[in-house]
């Protein structure tokens, strides 16, 4: 009986069963049928199928009665059968349900296994994520990750997991090599850093629960990658900025960067240690401590025209040290303007400027005492010969006095020595006083303009004759010009009195011509012509009055020229030998009088400087005056960045203003 | 005495006050005094006069003293030259000795007394000089004769 089969599908079932169960109907057979091989002998049948609501639930069967089965009979069964089949299919459906729970929280408990593992996973990624926001460095963050990663088998008997990362191998210790294994590479960046790896039995990895950690390898190496180059990146870009804030703070150069509100975006550590939290702030408020841009405030110029703004100027809150300040424009992607603004310190510079004028000082006084030897001796050799004869000759007169005097009045005839020559009363005893006298008042002279040359310290500004301060600087170089060129003066009489740092201007006139002389001097070993320096001066209107320096020898390079505007230009005095002192003339005018200089050199004409100067004290003027006009004449009338024009602001604002 | 008077002095500078105050200076001293106020007016004398003694003034536009003394000691090379200078730098100096082949080298200011005593050491050397020089071709004929 056992290996026989009980369960049979309904199709494969044929005789009187099939006909019950098929046809559903009431079947009485009161003779022997046909049997499955080994099945009990019937000899009389009788079936009725158990029906509820028309659908077949199952069915009774009655066999071998020792008599045959009635109509009555049947008549019963279908009675039982009526009452039995909903107890019969009540039954079946309940075993049913049971079955179909089971298998329900079979599928359940394995959707929980997943998503408990699936849960793990995403919070290892979150890890991962969380660990780069806190700042971790990577070799942090790929322990770390290789710890979660870890966490995610420990349910898993026989799986191990590690990371490999720059030959560094982070795994458990009870960590296994195993045949099976899952991996994915990281990258960081193009580079391959190293990899991700799972070991597990062979049988895991064809079950179908943990395919999802095939896909999770991958995910995790590349989530790994992508964070990790994002933290590369990062340090990076840390790394430059804190290299490039070093090189700032080294070389106290400022960097700031303005929206186009003049709202400030960026400004370098050591100037926030100055100045504080800058966000928020414009500029002005800033730097400055105003509420509105003065007219001088080159991010405010530099927006207003959208060209590179130079500026020299003082900062007050940092111990008043010179600077210049450069605001460069430039649209940003966002489609905005915004303004860089370089602060390059100009201390070294000034510092150097200083020692320039300095030794160029001492030049001149070098230059001086050559001069003045020249010139205090040749008055000292006559006035010498003069007093001596000045002396014989009243000693003469003294020692013979009753008889000149006799002879002077005709009484008596000279004789031998005793004479008084007419000529020597007459024309040669004056004449040596004159000449005398005029020697002294030639050695005076020259004492007052040394006096003039001596102090050129002076910062204060006196009202003085230009022309008289130009001339007192000719007349100290002459001896030295004069054998080199000729110069001619052309001063204008009705020329106002000036504001002048008499000492450190005349320095500067005195500069000038010499160089002058220098380079027709040089101009002269090229080819032989007559040297010529003319100096003019006039007036130019209330306001102003012009100098105007002209020499016809060898011209100024363009490159000295333009290294003079250089705010490096300091740092390579080599330039400056050739043609002397234009940075001295530059500060003595432009920083010293507000004035300004323009040059002009051609090879075939000479050179051309002209200075002006105003005729009332800026500086003064701008300590009285609290509102200043904005700036614009010098913008618009910017001359091209290679002309050498050195336009102080307050000059453009004066003519601008009127 | 005659033949001093006969001795002639040449003043060079362009200051004409320093012309005068020698021209004092020098006025009883036994010979006689010219003066010129440039190298070319100096050069113009010279071609005329024998000059015994010339004192010239280094700092001169146009020609300087040392290129002017040594115009002399090509021209009228039995001319002592004395320069006087206001500057006596080294350059000068040189130039003096090298081209102009002075005899003195005095700087202003210059005393009297100095200057008389150069005029006279000068004036000794020349005539020295000049009784050698009209010597030698006495000396010199019977050499030239046997030649």
């Amino acid at each position: 009986m056992a290996d026989k089969k009980i369960v049979f599908d309904l199709d494969e079932l044929d005789g009187v069963l099939a006909q019950v169960l098929k046809q559903q109907i009431t079947v009485c057979v009161n003779q022997p049928v046909t049997t499955p091989p080994g099945h009990v002998p019937i000899t009389r049948f009788l079936g009725v199928p158990l029906i509820v609501q028309e659908r077949l639930v199952g069915a009774i069967f009655l066999a071998n009665k020792s008599g045959d089965y009635t109509q009555e009979d049947a008549r019963t069964l279908e009675m039982i059968a009526r009452f039995l089949a909903p107890i019969v299919d009540a039954h079946v459906r309940e075993e049913q349900e049971k079955e179909k729970r089971i298998e329900y929280e079979k599928r359940l408990a394995i959707q929980a296994q997943q998503l408990k593992r699936r849960n793990r996973q995403l919070e290892c990624l979150a890890g991962l994520s969380d660990l780069a926001e806190r700042g971790a460095s990577i070799e942090e963050m790929v322990e770390l990750t290789s710890y979660l990663l870890a966490g995610i088998f420990q349910d898993l008997p026989n799986v191990y997991s590690r990371i490999i990362f720059r030959g560094q191998v982070y795994q458990a210790e009870s960590y296994e090599e195993t045949e099976h294994k899952l991996s994915a590479a990281i990258f960081l960046g193009d580079e391959y850093v190293g990899a991700v790896e799972i070991c597990c039995p062979k049988e895991l990895l064809d079950d179908e629960g943990f395919a999802v950690y095939r896909m999770f390898v991958n995910e995790l190496a590349e989530r790994l990658s992508t964070v990790l180059t994002r933290k590369k990146v990062e340090e990076e870009i840390h790394a430059f900025r804190r290299q490039t804030e070093l090189v700032l703070e080294v070389t106290r150069t400022g960097l700031s960067i303005a929206d186009q509100e003049c709202r400030l975006v960026y400004v370098d550590p050591w100037r926030r240690a100055v100045y504080g939290d800058y966000r928020g702030k414009t500029t002005h408020e800033y730097f400055c401590g105003t509420t509105s841009p003065c007219w001088a405030c080159p991010t405010a110029r530099a927006l207003r025209t959208k060209m590179r703004v130079t500026q020299e100027r003082m900062m007050p809150r940092e111990g008043n040290r010179p600077v210049q300040t450069t605001a460069i424009p430039f649209l940003a992607s966002d489609g905005k303007w915004y303004i860089s603004e370089i602060t390059v310190d100009l201390t070294d510079r000034k510092r150097w400027e200083d020692r320039l004028v300095q030794a160029e000082r001492l030049e001149a006084i070098g230059h001086l005492a050559e001069i003045l030897s020249h010139e205090m001796n040749s008055p000292l050799q006559y006035l010498e010969h003069n007093l001596h004869f000045l002396r014989e000759s009243w000693q003469h007169i003294s020692q013979n006095l009753q008889e000149l005097a006799a002879q002077a009045c005709g009484s008596s005839t000279p004789t031998g020595e005793n004479t008084l020559d007419e000529e020597l009363v007459t024309r040669e005893f004056p004449d040596a006083i004159e000449e005398t006298l005029a020697g002294v008042q030639r050695l005076a002279k020259i004492v007052q303009t040394l006096r003039t040359f001596a102090c050129p310290d002076a910062s204060e500004k006196t009202i003085h004759d230009l022309n008289a301060v130009i001339q007192a600087a000719i007349d100290v170089t002459r001896s030295h010009v004069s054998k080199i060129a000729s110069i001619v003066t052309e001063f204008d009489s009705t020329l106002p009195r000036v504001p002048l740092m008499a000492g450190a201007f005349g320095q500067a006139m005195s500069n000038l011509l010499l160089g002058a002389a220098e380079a027709i001097e040089k101009r002269r070993n090229l080819r032989d012509e007559e040297g010529l320096i003319t100096v003019r001066t006039r007036r130019l209107d209330t306001d102003w009055v012009e100098i105007e320096f002209f020499d016809n020898g060898v011209a100024i390079q363009p490159e000295e020229r333009r290294n003079f505007l250089e705010p490096y230009f300091a740092n390579q005095p080599a330039s400056v030998t050739s043609r002397r002192s234009l940075v001295h003339l530059y500060r003595v005018v432009v920083e010293g009088h507000q004035g300004s200089v323009e040059v002009e050199s051609e090879e075939d004409r000479g050179t051309r400087i002209v200075i002006r100067l105003p005729t009332r004290d800026l500086q003064e003027a701008n300590a009285h005056t609290s509102q200043l006009s904005p700036i614009i004449a010098s913008e618009q009338a910017a001359a091209p960045p290679d002309t050498t024009t050195f336009l102080n602001e307050n000059v453009a604002r004066l003519n601008s203003g009127g | 005495m005659s033949t001093e008077r006969d001795t002639l002095v040449l003043i060079v500078d362009d200051d004409v006050n320093v012309l005068r105050g020698l021209t004092r200076a020098l006025r009883h001293q036994p010979f006689q005094l010219l003066t010129a106020r440039s190298a070319e007016d100096a050069q113009e004398i010279l071609k005329r006069w024998l000059v015994d003694v010339v004192i010239c003034d280094q700092n001169m536009p146009g020609t300087r003293g040392t290129e002017l003394l040594a115009w002399i000691a090509e021209h009228s090379p039995r001319t002592a030259r004395i320069i006087l200078t206001g500057q006596p730098d080294l350059k000068t100096a040189i130039e003096a000795i090298n081209r102009g082949q002075v005899f003195r080298f005095l700087t202003k200011p210059c005393s009297d007394w100095d200057l008389v005593m150069a005029i006279h050491d000068a004036l000794q050397a020349v005539r020295s000089s000049s009784t050698l020089a009209s010597r030698r071709p006495i000396t010199r004929l019977p050499e030239s004769a046997a030649g």
